[in-house]
């Protein structure tokens, strides 16, 4: 028994040692920039950790921080915030996420960085975004910042919904 | 109005379980039959036991001092099985209290009070003058083509609420507007303001008249060419929304007081019935006033556009919003009176219950879109549907993105 459970956990430290799918496709992006941006887990979202989770057989693998990294790169583009990792049960994918007031009014500075993102990930960085549109899932996600206070139903709503964003959330929890 | 009234249900009808603290207005949600108008309608027999016994009497209704007698005349022929006294011979207090099963029969607490409805209806009666006027969601069969319905013009079967209503409008325009042809606009019923949106949204320039008719007061729509149309001839919206608007004018006296008699608290079932989005606001403003007035209002409802109205008064509570937003929102100008509504309106109580379809109650006041409870942030079902919409359609976007990325690599 113990022989056994020294290699299992042998094995999965030699799993969370090898490079993730996200860490490499981070790797290829081809700007000085981006080099030092890569953190395990979900640790580059520093205080917003706490709001993005994941249930049962998900894991964050790594994260970036977009907006800081590429800060000096692109000083007045509407910068999306951060990148997650997500091992799940088949393949690991890319998923963003914006921390943003979640008013009506916000809605339109967080499409445009929708769609500074998308622009970005195809034309700077498209390992990731093959990760990206690998999943036919949930893909880009907007973290409210003090409440979410857009209904469905609305048309700022059935924007969103028009970009392939859902409405803001105060958790997001991958399951 | 400080004081917090609770009221705490088990078992009756299809309600399992409810426990509503009501604010300055309480807005009830959910399906049909989930017992909202059952729970409104022993709200009011709690507060008007007494005038609604002596409005019995006095038509010659002898319920035989049966509480089975008095629910089928109440609540309506069949209704009396909604409720279950045998509980209260198990305990019903501490059942209440301790909750670890659910009792047989119905349990009924009114703030600290547990009320057993043969008691009650069997009590003395001290107070004569009721405290609620109810306007019931049937309240298009007050009219019939055009006329008042007495409370005798109903069978016994029918709810007490739309027989008594109908008595209250068939008072106010036989009587009250015995001498005055004009209905609407009526220099002295409303505020000015008020006049303007309802003719906008709703009458679109006709005017609500009396004609007589084999010595009864018919009501007609004039046109604006001076034609008469009959009741039949109204839009649907029309038809529901006169028997509201005569309901407003029984609480909105045309003197100085504000509040009819010792009327405290005033239960409208469905106000949107019928209504476009633009006149439900509108008819929102005169919720308002009623809340202005010091009237406790409970209104049912399967309108989004009631609860965006309680939702955006919460938040400009919570985020210091000024009476101006409050004009914006429902476009009225910024006169005195009005200044005066919306900054009463920003003090007031807002409570919201979702009456689900498995027979709970649970309070959705937050009404936070972002909630991590789907009963709240679907506003009790009214915003589901939507929601499930935009959630499909980001779907089909994503997988449109996928499918030109990757071309036919992965996809079906």
């Amino acid at each position: 028994m113990p022989k056994l459970f020294v290699r299992q956990k042998a094995r999965r430290l030699w799993v969370e040692r090898m490079e993730s799918e996200f860490q490499e496709a981070v790797n290829r992006v081809s700007l000085l920039a981006l080099a030092n941006a890569y953190q395990p887990g979900k640790q580059a979202l520093g205080d917003y950790a706490g709001k993005v989770d994941c249930e049962g057989s998900k894991r964050f693998t790594g994260s970036i921080d977009l907006d800081s990294a590429l800060k000096s790169s692109y000083p007045d583009s509407p910068r999306w915030d951060y990148g997650l990792g997500l091992q799940t049960s088949g393949q690991e994918i890319a998923v963003w996420v914006e921390v943003h007031p979640a008013h009506t009014s916000n809605v339109r500075e967080v499409l445009n960085k929708l769609d500074w993102l998308k622009g970005w990930l195809q034309s700077q960085a498209n390992a990731l975004w093959r990760l990206t549109v690998r999943n036919r899932g949930r893909r880009y996600f907007w973290l409210a910042t003090k409440g979410v206070h857009i209904r469905p139903g609305t048309p700022q709503a059935r924007q969103l919904s028009r970009a392939g964003l859902e409405l803001p959330r105060e958790w997001i929890v991958f399951r | 109005m400080g004081d917090t009234k609770t009221l705490r249900v088990q078992n009756l009808g299809p309600i399992q379980e409810a426990e509503v603290v009501f604010g300055d207005l309480t807005v009830l949600v959910g399906p049909q039959a989930s017992g909202k108008s059952i729970f409104m309608q022993l709200l009011k027999v709690l507060l008007d036991y007494g005038p609604i016994r002596e409005e019995f009497k006095r038509f010659g209704i002898d319920w035989q001092k049966r509480w089975e007698n008095f629910l089928e005349l109440y609540f309506g022929e069949g209704m009396s099985e909604i409720y279950r006294e045998s509980a209260e011979e198990q305990g019903a207090e501490s059942e209440i209290r301790e909750g670890a099963e659910r009792p047989a029969g119905t349990l009924i607490q009114w703030n600290q009070s547990v009320i057993r409805l043969s008691e009650l209806l069997t009590r003395r009666i001290r107070e004569q003058e009721e405290q609620m006027f109810y306007i019931p969601a049937q309240r298009v069969l007050a009219l019939r083509d055009g006329l008042t319905r007495p409370f005798t013009d109903y069978r016994a079967g029918d709810p007490f609420v739309v027989r008594e209503f109908a008595e209250k409008i068939h008072q106010l325009v036989q009587s009250e507007f015995a001498t005055k042809e004009e209905l609407f606009p009526q220099e002295r019923r409303l505020k000015s303001e008020y006049r303007e949106i309802l003719n906008q949204h709703i009458f679109a320039g006709f005017g609500l008249r009396t004609e007589m008719e084999r010595f009864q007061r018919r009501l007609v729509l004039k046109s604006p060419t001076g034609r008469s149309l009959s009741f039949l001839v109204w839009s649907a919206g029309q038809r529901e929304f006169v028997p509201l608007l005569l309901g407003l004018y029984w609480l909105i006296p045309p003197t100085k007081k504000s509040r009819r008699g010792r009327v405290e608290w005033v239960a409208i079932e469905e106000l949107e019935m019928g209504l476009h989005p633009v006149a439900i606001s509108a008819v929102m403003v005169l919720v308002l006033e009623l809340l202005h007035r010091g009237y406790r209002v409970v209104l049912s409802t399967h309108s989004p556009h009631i609860l965006d109205v309680v939702w955006a008064l919460q938040i400009m509570q919570s985020h210091q919003g000024r009476p101006a937003n409050v004009l914006r929102m429902f476009s009225l100008p910024s006169t005195g009176p009005l200044r005066e509504l919306a900054e009463d309106a920003l003090k007031k109580t807002y409570r919201v219950y979702y009456f689900r379809r498995d027979g709970k109650v649970v309070d959705i006041t937050g009404l936070n879109p972002g909630a991590p409870s789907e009963d709240e942030a679907g506003w009790g079902g009214l915003t589901e549907f939507s929601g499930k919409v935009g959630d499909i359609i980001a779907e089909v976007v994503r997988q449109a993105e996928s499918q030109e990325a990757l071309g036919g690599e992965n996809g079906k």
